[in-house]
């Protein structure tokens, strides 16, 4: 099993190393080209010399790391209702991304965006043994805050220059042109991205209670008082489908594999159907 | 309808707390969500315009409570007849003493008057009604009628009595003549006597209207006069025995007197479901004794108490015997007693201003004028005898109210010896029998002969040699016996409310009697020779050309005073000022009105797993 984004720029994570344009240094040769002065006179390929009594320059390209960044958003939607779990889930889900890619060599850097801004949980991982870092990392502080996808991403565009996969962890619950613009600025930083989306129970069909609500909004504190009746129920779960619906489209026109996980099915639910049918993992 | 205990009405205040829990749950308890930017959609509730919105839950809730709360206030239906297939209903007004009671709406009596009127007159027009008064026996004051004016005056002329109640007769009365009956009758049982007192049989398929509340009595539960029946101080020594009968200390005095002098009251707390014994020594007499409570408690015809102190004489006894052991005996006691004296008996016209005679051994033709005393008496006219005479006699029965045996335990005779069997003369009545060779012999028979008491003692005196006082308990049979025989209680007695007194015991002829409400009670009839004692207080029996007999009926009955209800029946609020009636227990509403509180509260529960439609 390995992670695949069937889109990305120019690398690929594991045994599928991208070259690189920049990088004339490496293990792998990879063409020959005329001599110009200053070149390190180790590089000039002294058969073809004998032969064509041309003095070419051998390059090479380096095999490069691909690796994943896992964005894990941590705001306080992410924590309601508790009995969701969705911060559960989704560090399940991270945990074992990171797992599939550490096993095929390839790092792993994970980040929360909560409100104290993107909270980088290691350098780069780049053995299995360090996933419990990963694990308590995320689970280290409670989900809290306002989910601001973009000012997330850009933080943590600021805090790594090393372009490889991208999957963003979160309940999306914010306005389509908030995760459109994180998402793109992700692509535009050359990042393969994927979205995952985690839902609750509660959150695809919410039986609060009956009757008269008083609502609000863990994130921005705002209140909305509502008679939770079956029309307007429908009307909150035909709301949430057409979030579903831009968001599965907006990521397709935009080549960005996207998946719902349920929480309340377990993780190996999303990692054996769920992903790999979206196109993440195959 | 009205409530059995209303006071669990209060509760009703919950049903404003389950408004205020809603507005305050409402305010309070929000509910977190992740976004309201789904919920934006739904059109937010107006509560500016209409503060508070029930919904299907708070109105589920709120049944369950009203439910559960009228279930605790107990109602009950009023025996309205108008919904009724009955045509036919039968009142039993319970008439007996601690319907006197008095509460603080009224007497227990006089309220129970008030609701058996509102059920006469709330009843549809063809509604036939019959009335029984219930105290001592069933009385059908009202056959079945249809004349409302002179049912409702039937119901209001009625008087209690101060008797004990007697509630199962009446209402075995009351349902037998329900059962002959072609049409279907309601039987109304309105009493404070407690509905789970009275036995299943009896109460099943009434309605039930209890009355009274209050526990609030002091009862006289019985007075003991004693007085020395040897030596010269002769004065009784009165003890007075009060019950208070309330959950609470009672502050109360009680007053003695004698012909209306009070000689002595003591101030006194009785505690709380407790008995005091108050000593009163040096009542002189003769005369009226009379003890009162006075703040008694709420009942008052067990706060007085009659009695008579008779007077101290000198006895004169004529014995006729040739023994002279027993006319030393006696010779012996009168010296003992200081008030008595013995002489010989010489018939045919000595002795004749003599108390009593006593006969030892004698064939009696005919008894003398005045109280006679036949010692073993041989066969005679006027007494037969069998001649036989037998030891080793055993006492097998006796009749332990006569005042011959006052004080005596019968059971510690010892065997009569020198017992001469007589057949017990027309005047007489077996008060001791002896057992000899299986067949029962009276030892004594006492009675009125003539104008006058006589007694015959079977056993032998001189040979049993009873009289040498070596056997107190014989020696209190014999001075019992000399005061009965020689009592001057013919025109005075003392009774107790609900005992009768069969008027031949009287010796003149009863031509009217009083009783102590003044009135006149009626001799006509087949019970005209039993006189009823229905009400305390001091009866006059007048007979023609002589002085008038007084009986005093003292009203005892340890039960009846008793008269608080448990909490469960006893129905506080109904009777307080300003309450209206009290009400028909039918005892089965409660159950299921808390059947219907737990559905709803279970309809609730699931109602609340659900989402409404919208409403």
């Amino acid at each position: 099993m390995r992670i695949h984004v069937r889109r990305g720029t120019t690398l690929h994570p594991g045994n599928n190393p991208v070259s690189s344009a920049t990088q004339d240094s490496g293990l792998e040769f990879s063409k020959q080209r005329p001599y110009v002065p200053g070149d390190d006179l180790r590089h000039i390929d002294w058969i073809a010399l004998a032969r064509q009594d041309t003095t070419l320059v051998k390059t090479f390209r380096a095999e490069r790391e691909a690796p994943l960044h896992i964005l894990v958003d941590h705001s306080a939607s992410m924590a309601v209702p508790p009995e969701d779990e969705k911060p559960y889930a989704a560090v399940a889900i991270a945990t074992c991304l990171a797992y599939v890619s550490l096993r095929n060599r390839d790092p792993v850097r994970v980040a929360t965006m909560d409100q104290l801004g993107t909270q980088q949980i290691a350098p780069l991982l780049r053995h299995p043994n360090r996933l419990q870092m990963v694990v308590d990392g995320i689970t280290a502080r409670p989900p809290s805050g306002t989910t601001d996808l973009e000012r997330g991403i850009d933080g943590y565009l600021r805090l790594t220059r090393l372009p490889g996969i991208a999957i963003v962890i979160s309940d999306f619950f914010v306005p389509a042109e908030n995760y459109q613009r994180a998402l793109r600025r992700l692509q535009a930083g050359g990042y393969a991205v994927a979205a995952i989306r985690v839902l609750g129970r509660q959150d695809r069909d919410p039986t609060l209670r009956t009757g008269r609500l008083r609502l609000y909004d863990v994130e921005t504190g705002r209140d909305r008082i509502i008679d939770l009746t079956l029309q307007n129920r429908a009307r909150y779960l035909r709301a949430l489908e057409d979030h579903n619906e831009v968001l599965s489209g907006w990521c397709a026109a935009n080549a960005i594999p996207v998946c719902v996980v349920d929480t309340s099915q377990p993780p190996s639910v999303a990692m054996i159907d769920r992903l790999p049918r979206a196109g993440i993992l195959r | 309808m009205s409530f059995a205990n209303p006071a669990a009405l209060a509760f009703s205040v919950f049903v404003a707390g389950l408004i205020i829990l809603y507005l305050w749950q409402r305010n309070r308890q929000r509910i977190a969500v992740p976004s309201l930017m789904f919920w934006d959609v739904v059109p937010e509730a107006v509560v500016r315009r209409t503060r508070f919105q029930p919904d299907l839950l708070f109105w589920l809730q709120l049944a369950g409570l009203a439910a559960l709360i009228l279930g605790l206030a107990d109602p009950r239906l009023h025996g309205s007849l108008q919904d009724s297939s009955a045509r036919n209903a039968i009142l039993v007004l319970d008439a007996s003493a601690s319907m006197q009671a008095l509460e603080p709406a009224g007497r227990r009596f006089e309220l129970a008057q008030a609701e058996a009127v509102r059920i006469i007159e709330s009843s549809s027009g063809d509604t036939r009604f019959m009335v029984i008064a219930a105290a001592r026996e069933p009385v059908v004051v009202a056959p079945y009628s249809e004349d409302r004016e002179s049912l409702i005056t039937v119901v209001r002329d009625l008087e209690t009595r101060d008797v004990a109640s007697n509630l199962e007769p009446a209402l075995a009365t009351a349902r037998r003549l329900a059962m002959q009956a072609d049409e279907p009758v309601e039987i109304h049982v309105l009493t404070d006597v407690p509905r789970n007192s009275v036995e299943e049989r009896w109460r099943k398929d009434m309605h039930w209207w209890p009355f009274g509340a209050t526990g609030d009595n002091l009862a006289i539960v019985g007075v003991e006069t004693s007085s020395a029946i040897l030596g010269s101080d002769r004065n009784p020594v009165v003890h007075v025995i009060v019950r208070n009968f309330g959950r609470d200390d009672k502050h109360a005095s009680l007053s003695v007197s004698v012909d209306g002098q009070v000689a002595a009251t003591e101030l006194f707390t009785a505690k709380p479901r407790s008995e005091q014994r108050f000593q009163f020594s040096g009542l002189t007499g003769p005369g009226l004794f009379e003890a009162s409570l006075q703040d008694g408690g709420a009942l008052a015809v067990d706060d007085r108490w009659r009695s008579f102190i008779p007077p101290t004489r000198q006895l004169r006894i004529a014995l006729a015997s040739s023994h002279p052991e027993l006319r030393g005996a006696l010779e012996r006691i009168a010296d003992a007693s200081g008030t008595m004296s013995v002489e010989q008996w010489e018939d045919g016209g000595g002795g004749k201003d003599v108390d009593l005679v006593i006969l030892h051994r004698t064939a009696v033709a005919d008894l003398p004028d005045r109280p006679t005393l036949l010692i073993a008496p041989k066969d005679g006219a006027d007494v037969p005898g069998e001649g036989d005479v037998y030891n080793r006699v055993e006492v097998v029965d006796w009749r332990d109210d006569h005042a011959a045996l006052r004080g005596i335990d019968p059971q510690l005779f010892h065997t009569f010896r020198g017992v001469r069997p007589v057949t017990v003369p027309s005047w007489g009545e077996t008060v001791l029998t002896g057992l000899v060779g299986g067949r029962e012999v009276p030892l004594l028979v006492a009675g009125r002969a003539g104008s006058h008491r006589a007694a015959i003692v079977a056993p032998d005196l001189a040979e049993e040699g009873l009289l040498p006082t070596n056997s107190e308990t014989n020696l209190l049979l014999f001075l019992n016996l000399l005061d009965w025989l020689t009592a001057e209680a013919d025109w005075l007695r003392v009774v107790r409310t609900g005992e009768s007194l069969n008027l031949d015991d009287i010796p003149a002829t009863v031509s009217r009697v009083i009783d102590p409400r003044g009135r006149d009670v009626d001799l006509s009839g087949e019970s005209r020779r039993s006189l009823p004692f229905d009400h305390a207080g001091t009866y006059e029996l007048h007979s023609p050309g002589q002085a008038p007999v007084l009986l005093f009926a003292n009203f005892q009955d340890a039960n009846e005073s008793d008269i608080g209800r448990p909490p469960s029946v006893a129905h506080r609020a109904e009777l307080e000022p300003g309450a209206t009636t009290s009400a028909a227990v039918t005892g089965k509403l409660p159950p299921f009105l808390y059947l219907s509180a737990v559905l709803l509260l279970i309809a609730e529960w699931l109602a609340a797993s659900r989402v409404p439609a919208d409403g």
